[in-house]
């Protein structure tokens, strides 16, 4: 039998044990409460600052949808 | 909500950004950072032609597989999020140039925000400098405005539009200025 100290990859044998599906979860979750505090306070620097430009909401409807969108790729293989 | 009040008589002359250039090579490294993911499975695969497991191993790195796709949108977000805050920054920082003042507003970062007035009767030189092939095709540069006095400043708009343009603009406002507080004193005298 092979010594178990030089079997590749022993370390990783964890990763059976982990619910892929709840591990993306709170991965998504993290990174949603990243993204929405980062909108929120870019919103609000925005809308205070640069109020009285034709810029602003623009720029904020942007992001919105291209983080939305962007979000939808990353789920498209594993929701769809 | 203004970040400072136009004085009595006091009139907005220009609103002054970086060059759209300026904007354009700070977004570069996310441009370049978002296609990295997208060219590792081809390199990877490309080089591991003589072992056909690693090889398919590696094409698995492509939009068909969900997990490299879940990744890569992932990537993509938060780099996106990176790209945005550079336009942020971009566009929250400018020059406002009055009839009687030079505002500088300065975005440092979030919850970080400075704004500074040079009283153009004060500007003592005012100097252009423009570095650089880009700069030069271009045509943008850094206009570097000295002020007068025992606690001496200067500040520097740098990477905008026409900086010579902007000189003479400063000149401009510099004379119009003096010469409206001279009839002013002149006024006062009789």
């Amino acid at each position: 039998m092979q010594d178990p100290a030089v079997q590749p990859f022993t370390v990783l044998d964890f990763i059976r044990f982990i619910d892929v599906g709840k591990a993306v979860s709170v991965a998504f979750a993290i990174l949603f409460i990243i993204w929405a505090l980062y909108t929120v306070i870019a919103g609000y620097h925005w809308l205070r600052y640069g109020h009285s430009s034709a810029v602003a909401i623009p720029a904020l409807i942007v992001h919105v949808v291209v983080s939305w969108l962007l979000a939808g790729y990353a789920v498209s293989g594993i929701i769809g | 909500m203004e970040e400072f009040e136009l004085h009595a008589g006091e009139r907005v002359t220009r609103t002054v950004r970086k060059h759209w250039f300026v904007l354009l090579a700070s977004l570069i490294p996310f441009a370049l950072l978002a296609l990295l993911p997208t060219l590792v499975g081809p390199f990877l695969t490309g080089l591991s032609v003589s072992n056909a497991e690693a090889a398919a191993l590696f094409a698995q790195l492509s939009g068909d597989n969900r997990w490299f796709r879940l990744f890569l949108g992932l990537w993509w977000l938060l780099l996106w999020i990176g790209a945005f805050n550079a336009f942020t920054q971009y566009y929250l920082n400018h020059w406002v140039i009055t009839s009687q003042r030079i505002v500088r507003i300065r975005q440092r970062g979030f919850f970080a925000r400075e704004v500074a007035s040079f009283h153009l009767n004060r500007v003592q030189d005012v100097t252009t400098e423009v570095n650089g092939i880009f700069a030069d095709l271009l045509g943008y540069g850094s206009v570097r405005v000295q002020t007068a006095g025992t606690d001496s400043k200067h500040f520097v708009m740098d990477g905008i539009d026409d900086p010579q343009g902007m000189r003479d603009l400063i000149m401009r406002q510099i004379t119009d200025h003096l010469r409206a507080n001279n009839q002013t004193h002149a006024l006062h005298s009789l």
